[in-house]
């Protein structure tokens, strides 16, 4: 069986039409990943038992004659800050090197109901901060299309699990861009979904107010059905809206044709590889044939999306990572004399040096004397950048942009300069700061075996409307298979 | 300006080397620099966005949840079920 073919529907078709078994699929794919991953250095952990066992019971299931969901069997990365219970959960950091989850994620919860698979867990930036998988306390992940390259981040690993054909689909997490440009790195589907769509319980957190969880997958119905499966209220989530649950349905082109998308001009400017630009208009004139109309369209405060990110998201971490202090759990083997001592040597030989970076940085831009000139204020323009998009969308209703500068980069290209390595995230920031929906998908479908380098683009829809830009992605794939 | 570093890792309970202080007060400079762009901008009329929803007051019952004995096993000292921890005051 080809394994880099299977999608969500195949892998249902196939059970169902017993073309294979669970048990066989499962198998097949932890030996691809034992042959394959000692190249590309995806996963951190592999979950074979439990994988095992939950294959053997979607068999028994068939075999009874019960019903199995479309999810039922399908092998899925989890990026290693989603809590799995009783397994090691990282963030790939060194403090949490012997962590056990004492509980499921509740969107783990609701895959194990329907029987997925989840193969292992996947490499990531160290607690999701970096833009190249590189600060990672464990391991380098190398990007499928070219291994002396990145992946992109922090969701690197399941990004380059799904490019390389070693998972169906994956879930990441992303706060400023890190599904949306691994997977544009690697040449696959990624939506960071509307905030408050999908819970957080169980994901460890970075910043409260931008994190979301969502699917990294290969193709757009593929990100659509395992949205569907994991977005909704949750009790343990209160920040998870109760009025919004997103089904899927087939998309109608009827209906796209009343849809206008707006080409912001502050996302075209002269930084942008012209690859990538050629690229992007290549997109733009295929969406043009569906005869879907376009209309220039102006973000005024894009350029400062950075700095407003680079302060708000250091404060929120910096106080989400104070839990880490080794008094309840993860602490170093160490004979301690008194309470202080506990929290400098935990934090110190466990928090890698950008971790360290953002922590300090948002200390500062939080403290007395400088909150009101950083903090405050960037709130304050991030209330105008919410604004650009208020009013854009009164005209469109999906926004296209690039979603990176570059092409993949060389592996320790930019770890010397953080501000380089931060201004990768320059086209996905302003999504997570305004809480909007936003695919990330390829402009063509690549080759691994061909020398070519994956380029994608970016759909940003309204709030609670990811079947705007859910939809007009399964169109422009379908354009493409032809 | 420069960051005051110092300051920092105490606020923060994070150790650091000399070496390790010294290029991270170098990093965090230029960042705090490259900041300053946001002081173009007027925002004397405009309100803070804080959150990533307008949800208010979302309450659920009171339930006793049990605490799990994955969380126990992992403290690093306890007695009777209790965390034990060093003196908090000297």
């Amino acid at each position: 069986m080809f394994l880099h073919d299977l999608t969500i529907r195949k892998i249902n078709n196939g059970l169902l039409t017993k073309e294979f078994s669970a048990l066989e699929l499962v198998q097949n794919f932890f030996d691809y990943i034992k042959y394959k991953d000692k190249e590309i250095g995806a996963y951190l952990l592999l979950l074979e038992k439990n994988a095992l066992q939950t294959a053997e019971n979607v068999d028994i299931a068939l075999a009874k004659g019960e019903g199995i969901s479309l999810l039922s069997g399908v092998p899925l990365a989890v990026k290693d800050n989603i809590l799995i219970k009783g397994t090691k959960t990282t963030a790939a950091s060194k403090i949490l090197q012997n962590y056990i989850a004492a509980y499921n994620a509740t969107v783990i919860d609701k895959l194990q109901d329907k029987k997925a698979i989840f193969i292992g867990k996947t490499n990531m930036d160290e607690f999701a901060m970096g833009s190249s998988t590189e600060t990672s306390a464990f391991q380098i992940t190398h990007n499928p299309y070219d291994l002396q390259r990145v992946p992109g981040g922090s969701s690197g690993g399941s990004a380059a699990a799904v490019a390389s054909g070693m998972a169906v689909a994956a879930l990441g997490s992303d706060t400023g861009g890190s599904i949306r440009q691994p997977a544009a790195f690697c040449g696959v589907v990624g939506l960071k979904p509307t905030y408050g769509a999908v819970s957080r319980n169980g994901l460890i957190a970075m910043a409260s107010s931008l994190d979301q969880i969502g699917p990294i997958t290969k193709t757009v119905e593929d990100a659509a059905l395992l949205f569907e499966a994991i977005n909704g209220n949750d009790d343990f989530d209160a920040t998870t809206v109760d009025d919004y649950k997103y089904r899927f349905s087939e998309p109608k082109l009827e209906e796209l044709r009343q849809l206008t998308i707006g080409l912001p001009k502050e996302y075209f400017i002269n930084g942008l590889d012209k690859d990538i630009e050629k690229e992007i208009n290549n997109a733009v004139n295929k969406i043009k044939s569906l005869k879907i109309n376009f209309k220039e369209i102006s973000l005024p405060h894009t350029s400062y999306a950075l700095s407003v990110y680079y302060i708000i998201m250091p404060a929120e971490a910096s106080t989400n990572l104070a839990r880490y202090d080794g008094i309840r759990y993860a602490r170093p083997e160490e004979n301690f004399k008194d309470l202080n001592e506990i929290y400098f040597t935990t934090k110190g030989l466990g928090f890698g040096s950008e971790v360290k970076r953002r922590i300090l940085l948002g200390t500062f831009v939080l403290s007395a004397g400088y909150y009101d000139a950083y903090y405050n204020k960037a709130q304050k323009v991030r209330r105008l950048i919410k604004n650009d998009f208020d009013r854009a969308f009164e005209n469109v209703d999906i926004i296209l942009t690039p979603v990176t500068p570059t092409k993949p980069f060389k592996l320790g290209e930019k770890t010397k300069d953080p501000l380089s390595m931060y201004l990768s995230d320059i086209f996905t920031i302003p999504a997570n700061l305004a809480s909007l929906p936003a695919l990330s998908l390829p402009v063509k479908k690549y080759n691994l075996t061909r020398n070519e380098l994956p380029v994608g683009f970016q759909l940003i829809g309204k709030k609670f409307h990811e079947k705007d830009i859910l939809d007009l992605g399964i169109f422009y794939e379908k354009l493409e298979s032809n | 300006m420069s960051i005051p570093i110092k300051n920092l890792k105490n606020l923060a309970r994070l150790y650091l080397s000399d070496d390790q202080e010294k290029q991270l007060e170098n990093d965090l400079n230029k960042i705090i620099d490259y900041f300053n762009e946001l002081t173009k901008l007027n925002t004397d009329k405009v309100e803070p966005l804080s959150g990533g929803v307008d949800i208010v007051n979302k309450f659920r019952q009171d339930n006793k949840n049990l605490f799990d004995n994955l969380l126990l096993e992992q403290m690093p000292n306890k007695e009777n079920g209790f965390l034990k921890i060093p003196d908090v005051f000297k």
